[in-house]
């Protein structure tokens, strides 16, 4: 429903806060309005740049920062490939090889690849989706500065010699404590660390901008296609992710403290890392395509002057292969002496997810048949897009038949293929995204001219590389070797490969020349230089994206909206002001599209900056064991967080504010619409995936090693301890809830007294079972079934003692009058927290005590 | 028609017949094939695994063709509750033209998933018991 100024509606309940009175903001379409506007989103001056948490900001750094590491791993595949030109050579030692093709593969992958198309989604889907932010930007800011901050440092280990050195999929017992005894993998596990808090920041704001924040009228199915990729895309790093966060935390576990997750002496299991990181791994692939293909979706209609053909079937591919793609991981790992059905199973499911990737192909096809094409140089790269990876997509069908995977395992063939499809997949679309976006950033075209010598060295310097390493790899030259024997018949194949990964990189060379020319004497771009349908070429390069913010009824809006322009600049939209005086985005319905909220948005601050530069030092320390540094920094992070949260909750006035166009809307909203909600949903889906993959892999060891269970001599669990510590934390659950509850009827006492019987119970509840486990003589370190028992009973103590915190930190609150009957978002949050942790814990308490039981 | 002409109606448009329903469930709704897909595939994979754990290779043939026939009527049952989803869902859409991309994208992901969760019983067809 619709708020209008004349009938403000429905409010929350609940008395007005001290010193807030009904407002209602009266707003300015005109000089003045803009004038407000462009005061709040000013970018800071000079080195306060840091500061920014604009998300087109952050994603312009984003894009550099992801590109800057491509580069650094390409030098790196360069000195490889002149290591391997000829056979013998001593360019480069073997140790140092390790490091490089570690790094390379590391880097690639999680430094460049994960991270720049997410960033293509940070810095575009504002814009696309018509609003002028999505809701968190100082999360985006901190997962941006702990990627670059963090991927430096790791980066940076090459020069001091402790760069990973044991592959970039890292498999254990090679990793372990036994055989990898220095700290190289530990910078790995780091510098993943990193990774994936900036994946799930990106994650949250992604789902929660795209569901939340678009413009008004924009209903799911008129949503740019590159939102419905993005949105696949950050489903899938928050079920994925996840469970490489397990894997990682575990072979620390295992490093550090000696639990024997991944050693077999012990009863642990190397297979066990390969399921969790290929379970992640697999949609990892996808996780790099999707946005590619979403990007390609955007561009083609432009360049083929038609609509896309078959809008809602690319839609239904990317949800089908956001899916599948899950089903698939096995497929990593048929050399590893699975039972034949396992190989047939993933084999099957392999096949599967060829008719959602049919789907796109033909959809793309039949755009570009559908229109008249106009080839510029983005339209170049899309189609060696299409051409690579269609021949990556071949030998991935030929690599997905069991008996042909065994033949080439961990040879050339394979580097070939993955290069084929990873490149073709997703470097090309991004070169074809840098070539087309660049004027909405810089203002400036890029040269058709370069762009084409670019292009053609690039297609040419890829295919005669990588091509020649399908036919070395079917001669039998293993994967990572960093020298061969001269009499095999590898000599020209490689060096075809190693002059021609030189002509490649002549055509980054090109883009970058070009990059930096059109700076200067790039031709001007104009509004809409392509003559493009979607919203992005709407905003100006403002630092606000919009002078307002349009209704939208199209699928394709520039084209087919009329006025569109004209009413944009003249403020005729919604919020062409800055009403709160303050940075403000409309929150709609995620599939309606309706107005429902304004937001106030963070402006620049340290925090995020802080908070990130303290988690890299603090985690880099740790890992360099730099004991006094590490928690220095922690504490500085500490703090930084503390106060962020603190920050969160704000007073906001309790009237209606004109959202412009007639209509006001509220500033503040406690329950499921807001954003901070969705945000914590987003947030427990991805914690629930850690807890299953920790659960997963106590299931696993016992499957590994049937037979009595508990094996390690420690007892069997009864079940008197796990019901007493299930009611208890059910106590404390009910007791949240019914503070919430008090608060509503304004019984400040009794929410008070409700919040810390929870808190006491829930920090009760962990103590006992820390000494239920160890009554049980259950060791963490002796047999990987006491580890696993452990980890698992351990991540849901800590979930509850952080649940004994949000008690006392909202009870705090409430009594600063912070919380109140209608300023409640915090406790509703920290209720979400429990209404997982709750249910979660009696159902691994079950299956601890349970399960021994069930087998025996 | 201008860019500003908008009203309420076009705003509303994606209203569902059964809009009481929680927005996070509306939203998942068209993917509800797949989810029926993932349980179907972990119930059918970690079902084999562990029975074959327990000592279903070593078991007489009535015992391996009970537990493939359960495994059929499980793949049976995921497939009616796809299809009879997928069917419900056009009935309630056919007549509404603005949930036309809905129901097509319903209709569409329940297809794949309904293909997906059949594929996965041939590997365990062909593929003799705990091979």
């Amino acid at each position: 429903m619709t708020l209008t100024l004349d009938s403000p509606g429905p409010q929350p309940t609940g008395e007005l806060a001290p010193r807030v009175a009904p407002v209602l903001f009266p707003q300015s379409s005109g000089r003045d309005g803009l004038e407000r506007l462009e005061a709040v989103w000013a970018l800071p001056k000079r080195f306060a740049f840091v500061t920014e948490v604009n998300n087109t900001h952050l994603g312009v750094l984003y894009i550099a920062t992801g590109f800057l590491f491509f580069l650094g791993a390409g030098v790196l595949s360069l000195l490889m490939r002149i290591q391997l030109a000829y056979p013998g050579l001593a360019f480069l030692d073997a140790g140092t090889y390790n490091q490089f093709f570690t790094m390379h593969g590391t880097v690639m992958m999680f430094l460049f690849a994960v991270p720049i198309v997410e960033a293509f989604g940070v810095l575009l889907l504002p814009a696309l989706l018509g609003t002028r932010d999505m809701p968190f930007p100082r999360l985006s800011a901190l997962g941006y500065w702990c990627y670059a901050l963090g991927g430096t440092l790791v980066f940076a280990s090459l020069f001091f010699n402790i760069a990973p050195d044991g592959g970039w999929f890292m498999y254990p017992p090679l990793t372990g404590p036994k055989y990898s005894p220095g700290i190289n993998t530990d910078v790995w596990v780091l510098g993943l660390g990193f990774v994936e808090i900036a994946a799930v920041a990106a994650a949250v704001e992604l789902v929660v901008g795209i569901l939340k924040t678009r413009a008004p009228g924009m209903t799911l199915g008129r949503m740019p296609i590159l939102a419905w990729y993005m949105l696949v895309t950050a489903g899938m790093i928050m079920i994925g992710m996840p469970a490489v966060i397990a894997a990682d935390i575990l072979l620390e576990l295992e490093r550090a403290f000696g639990m024997p997750f991944y050693d077999a002496t012990k009863g642990g299991d190397p297979l066990l890392w390969q399921h969790l990181f290929w379970l992640f791994g697999h949609p990892e692939v996808y996780i790099i395509f999707l946005p590619a293909a979403g990007m390609v979706s955007m561009m083609l209609p432009t360049f083929a002057r038609a609509k896309l053909v078959g809008y809602t079937w690319l839609a239904l591919a990317a949800i089908s292969i956001g899916f599948l793609s899950f089903g698939l991981w096995v497929h990593h790992m048929y050399a590893t002496g699975l039972p034949v059905l396992s190989l047939a199973f993933f084999s099957a499911a392999s096949s599967a997810i060829a008719i959602p990737m049919g789907i796109q192909v033909f959809a793309w096809i039949a755009t570009l048949w559908d229109g008249k094409p106009v080839l510029r140089v983005p339209l170049l790269f899309i189609l060696g897009f299409l051409f690579i990876f269609t021949v990556g997509g071949l030998t991935g069908v030929m690599v997905a038949a069991v008996p042909y995977d065994w033949q080439v395992h961990d040879t050339y063939f394979v580097v070939a293929h993955f290069h084929y499809v990873l490149i073709g997949g997703m470097v090309f679309p991004v070169f074809a995204a840098l070539y087309y976006w660049t004027p909405l950033v810089t203002g400036r075209m890029l040269s058709e001219r370069l762009g084409r010598w670019a292009f053609w060295l690039m297609f040419v310097g890829f295919n005669a590389a990588f091509f020649p390493m399908h036919i070395t790899g079917l001669r039998g030259m293993p994967r990572r070797v960093y020298t061969f024997p001269d009499d095999v018949g590898w000599n020209w194949l490689n060096l075809i490969s190693s002059v021609f990964s030189f002509v490649f990189a002549a055509g980054v060379l090109v883009f970058l020349i070009d990059f930096i020319r059109h700076r200067r004497s790039g031709p001007e771009a104009g509004y809409n230089p392509w003559d493009a349908p979607s919203l992005e070429w709407l905003s100006h390069g403002a630092d606000y994206g919009f002078r307002s913010i349009m209704p939208i009824r199209s699928r394709y809006p520039v084209w087919e909206q009329e006025g569109l322009k004209e009413d944009e600049i003249g403020g005729r939209g919604f919020l062409p002001d800055a009403p709160t005086r303050e940075r403000e985005a409309l929150v709609t319905g995620p599939i309606t599209g309706e107005p429902e909220q304004i937001i106030r948005l963070p402006g620049p601050g340290w925090t995020a900056f802080l908070a990130a530069a303290a988690t890299a030092i603090a985690l880099a320390a740790g890992t360099l064991k730099i004991t006094a540094i590490a928690l220095a920094a922690g504490a500085v992070a500490a703090g930084a967080y503390l106060y962020w949260l603190w920050s969160m909750d704000r007073l906001a006035p309790r009237g209606l504010a004109d959202a412009g166009r007639g209509v006001a809307l509220p500033l503040y909203t406690n329950g499921s619409r807001s954003v901070g909600w969705w945000g914590m949903v987003v947030l427990l889906i991805s914690d629930a995936a850690v807890v299953a993959s920790f659960a997963f892999a106590y299931l696993f060891l016992w499957t590994a090693r049937p037979g009595s269970w508990p094996p390690d001599g420690s007892q069997i669990p009864g079940f008197l301890a796990p019901v007493l510590l299930s009611a208890a934390v059910i106590a404390a659950f009910i007791l949240f809830e019914t503070a919430d509850r008090m608060n509503q009827r304004e019984r400040r006492r009794d929410t008070t007294l409700c919040l810390g019987a929870s808190a006491v119970l829930a920090i009760g509840a962990a103590v006992a079972g820390w000494f239920w486990l160890r009554g049980l003589g259950i060791d963490p370190t002796r047999h990987s079934y006491g580890a696993a028992v452990w980890t698992l009973v351990g991540t849901m103590g800590l979930h509850l003692v952080m649940g004994a915190g949000m008690a006392l930190w909202c009870t705090v609150r409430l009594h600063l009058g912070m919380i109140n009957s209608w300023r409640c978002l915090t406790l509703r949050i920290c209720l979400l927290w429990w209404r997982f942790t709750a249910p979660v814990t009696v159902l691994v308490l079950l299956m601890i005590a349970g399960f021994p039981h069930v087998i025996s | 028609m201008s860019s500003l002409e908008l009203d309420d109606g076009e705003l509303d448009d994606e209203v569902e017949p059964h809009s009481r329903t929680g927005t996070l469930r509306r939203l998942l709704d068209p993917a509800f094939g797949h989810f029926v897909w993932a349980v179907h595939f972990l119930a059918v994979y970690v079902g084999a695994a562990v029975a074959c754990v327990l000592g279903l290779g070593a078991a007489g043939e009535g015992t391996r063709t009970t537990f493939l026939a359960v495994l059929v009527a499980l793949t049976v049952v995921a497939t009616a509750v796809v299809v009879g989803h997928a069917v419900w869902r056009h009935r309630q859409y056919r007549d509404l033209p603005d949930q036309r991309f809905r129901m097509v994208l319903t209709i569409g992901n329940s297809g794949i998933a309904t293909v997906g969760i059949v594929w996965q019983l041939f590997p365990i067809l062909l593929v003799p018991v705990c091979a």
